[in-house]
C-alpha cells in the first residue's frame, strides 16, 4: 500500500493505493472529482493534471517526452512540477506522496 | 457456447426510440454471439468489458479486415484515424491533439458563446422553432467549420454534402448512383482541402491545420495524403455529432419539467446535465473492433478478425458502476462514461461537443422562461444512420423572458 495525499482547493483527500497502479487509478478509485482522466489513462486528453509537491518532485521524476507535449495543453498553467497522473506508476518509494490538484481539468 | 441468441438486432430501431428494455436485457445476457450483416459477431455491453476492449488496441484492432462491416464503412477505404492502429494511429493522433487540448478548447469558449448568442437572438421572438434546423445544425456547423477549421461560410456546403453522402444509410455498392455521388462529393472536398493545405504551407497559421501539416511523429511529418485524410475527418466528423448531441439534450431536458426546473434554478448545472444526457442517451449507438488473434475473453472464444460489437450506450446502465442507472438526474455526480470511447482512440472532439452543448443549453434556459416539446417525445423520428442517435427534427415551443 502506498499512501497518497491529494490537496484540492476544497479539501484534502488521503488515499491508500496499490503499488503498480497509476496515480490516476488511485484518484479515480477514490472518486476524486478534481481529476477527470477522460481518456482513461492513455496519454491522450490532459485531464489528469497534478502538481507534484516540491519535496517529491525528484523522486517522482520528470515528465516523459510525449507527456511534455500534452502538458502544454492543460487547462491550468503548467508549472515546473506538473505531471499527468496517468504517467506516474506508484511504488513503495512514493509512500506519503503529496500532489496538489488544479481547480478544474477541462 | 451460446450461439443463437437472435433476439438482439444491432439495427433494431428501438435502440433509438426506447433503448432501455434492450439495454436491460443486454446487461443481463451479454456477452453472446449473434449475426450482424450475415456474419457471426460477438456483442459486449457491460462497462468493464467494453472498457477492456477499448483499452487493448494490440488485441482489439480498429483496422477493418477486407469486406468486414460493409454497411458502416463510411470512408470507403480511405485512411481515417479512427480505423487505424499504432504506430500509424500514434503519428496521426499527435498532429490533432494540440487543437483539442483543454487549454485550446477553453480559448474557443468566447467564439462558441458568440455563436450561441447570434443564433438564439435570431429566433428569440418566435413562439415555435425547429431546433435541429434552426439552432443545432447551424451552431455545430459554425463552431466546427467556421471557428475551429476556419472555412468561410460560403464553402460549408462542400463538407455538408460530403458528410451527408458519407453517412447516408444503405451503403454504396460500387457503380451505384450513391457511389458515383459519393465520389463526386469526395473529390470536390479533396480539391478544396488540397488548396487549404497549399495555402497553409505558403502562409503558416497557428490553427488546427498548421499542426496537421507540420507536426509529425519520430518518423517525420505526415504525407500529403495523410494530411488530407485528417482534414476530411475533422471537416465531416464533427458537426453532425455535435448537432445530434444538442438535439438529444433538448429532447431529454425539455421533456422532463422537473429537470428543466432544476437547470433553471442553477444554470451552472448545464455541465452535469450534458453528462447525464450523454449517459442516458449515448449519441453513438455502437462501435466495433477485430481481435488480432483467437482469444478467450469474458467467457467467449473470439475468432481472429471476427467483428466484436460494443454497445456503448448500455455501459452507462451497468449497475456495477452507476447507482440507480435508469434514473435521469442532472444532479448525479458525473462518472467517466464510455460513450466517447476510451483509450488511444478516445474521442478527440468530446470537449468541443460538450462545450457547445452546455453553452446553448444554459443560454436557452437563461433566455426562455418556458421551453417545451411541441410534439410528444414518442413522435420524434431519428435519422437512419446506423451508428448515430440523431433526431430528424425537434419542434420546440418557447416563451421569451420578460
Ligand atoms: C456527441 C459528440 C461525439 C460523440 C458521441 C463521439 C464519439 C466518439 C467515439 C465513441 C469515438 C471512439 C471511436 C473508436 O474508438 O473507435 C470517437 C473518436 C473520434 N472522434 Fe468523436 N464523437 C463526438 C464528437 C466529435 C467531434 C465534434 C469531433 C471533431 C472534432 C470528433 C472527432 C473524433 C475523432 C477524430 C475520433 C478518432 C480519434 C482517434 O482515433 O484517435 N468527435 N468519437
Amino acid at each position: 500500500m502506498v499512501r497518497i495525499r491529494f490537496e484540492a482547493a476544497e479539501g484534502t483527500y488521503e488515499v491508500h493505493a496499490e503499488a503498480n497502479h497509476t496515480l490516476l487509478d488511485a484518484a479515480l478509485a477514490a472518486g476524486i472529482a478534481e481529476i477527470e482522466g477522460q481518456c482513461g489513462g492513455f496519454l491522450n486528453c490532459a485531464t489528469c493534471h497534478v502538481y507534484v509537491a516540491e519535496p517529491w518532485a525528484e523522486k517522482v521524476g520528470p515528465a516523459n517526452e510525449d507527456e511534455e507535449e500534452l502538458l502544454e495543453g492543460t487547462l491550468e498553467p503548467r508549472r515546473a512540477t506538473s505531471r499527468l497522473s496517468c504517467q506516474i506508476t506508484l511504488h513503495e518509494g512514493l509512500d506519503g506522496l503529496t500532489v496538489r490538484l488544479p481547480r478544474r481539468q477541462s | 457456447m451460446q450461439s443463437s441468441q437472435h433476439w438482439f438486432d444491432l439495427y433494431d430501431p428501438r435502440l433509438k426510440t426506447d433503448p432501455y428494455p434492450i439495454y436491460k436485457r443486454l446487461l443481463e445476457e451479454e456477452p453472446f454471439f449473434t449475426k450482424v450483416d450475415g456474419a457471426r459477431a460477438a456483442v459486449f455491453s457491460r462497462y468493464h468489458h467494453v472498457e477492456a476492449i477499448y483499452g487493448d488496441a494490440a488485441l482489439f484492432s480498429s483496422v477493418k479486415p477486407p469486406n468486414a462491416v460493409k454497411s458502416v464503412d463510411y470512408f470507403s477505404g480511405h485512411l481515417n484515424i479512427a480505423f487505424s492502429d499504432p504506430p500509424v494511429h500514434t503519428r496521426l493522433r499527435r498532429t490533432l491533439n494540440p487543437a483539442f487540448m483543454p487549454a485550446s478548447v477553453a480559448r474557443l469558449t468566447p467564439a462558441v458563446e458568440r455563436a450561441v448568442d447570434d443564433i438564439l437572438s435570431a429566433i428569440e421572438g418566435r413562439p415555435r422553432v425547429e431546433l435541429m434546423a434552426e439552432i443545432a445544425r447551424p451552431l455545430a456547423q459554425r463552431v466546427m467549420l467556421g471557428e475551429l477549421l476556419q472555412v468561410p461560410a460560403e464553402d460549408h456546403d462542400i463538407f455538408l454534402d460530403l458528410a451527408s453522402a458519407l453517412f447516408a444509410p444503405g451503403g454504396r455498392m460500387p457503380g451505384s448512383p450513391e457511389a458515383v455521388h459519393f465520389d463526386r462529393c469526395w473529390s470536390m472536398a479533396a480539391t478544396y482541402c488540397r488548396r487549404m493545405i497549399e495555402a497553409e504551407k505558403d502562409t503558416p497559421t497557428d490553427g488546427v491545420l498548421s499542426n496537421i501539416v507540420r507536426r509529425g511523429g519520430p518518423d517525420g511529418v505526415l504525407t500529403d495524403d495523410e494530411v488530407l485524410a485528417q482534414l476530411i475527418t475533422l471537416l465531416t466528423g464533427g458537426f453532425s455529432t455535435i448537432a445530434s448531441l444538442i438535439g438529444t439534450a433538448f429532447l431529454q431536458i425539455a421533456s422532463r419539467p422537473d429537470q428543466l426546473a432544476l437547470l433553471r434554478g442553477d444554470p451552472a448545472l448545464a455541465t452535469n446535465a450534458v453528462e447525464e444526457v450523454a449517459r442516458h442517451r449515448a449519441p453513438g449507438l455502437f462501435n466495433y473492433r477485430f481481435p488480432t488473434r483467437e482469444v478467450e475473453f469474458a467467457g467467449l472464444t473470439l475468432e481472429r478478425n471476427m467483428p466484436v460489437y460494443m454497445l456503448q450506450g448500455a455501459t452507462s446502465f451497468d449497475p456495477d458502476v452507476f447507482d440507480d442507472p435508469f434514473v435521469f438526474d442532472i444532479r448525479r455526480q458525473p462518472k467517466r462514461l464510455l460513450v466517447f470511447g476510451h483509450g488511444i482512440h478516445h474521442c478527440i472532439g468530446a470537449p468541443v461537443a460538450r462545450l457547445t452543448t452546455r453553452t446553448v443549453l444554459r443560454e436557452a434556459v437563461n433566455r426562455f422562461e418556458a421551453m417545451e416539446l411541441a410534439e410528444p417525445l414518442e413522435a420524434i423520428r431519428y435519422t437512419e444512420a446506423a451508428q448515430e442517435l440523431s433526431p430528424v427534427a425537434v419542434p420546440l415551443s418557447l416563451r421569451k423572458k420578460g
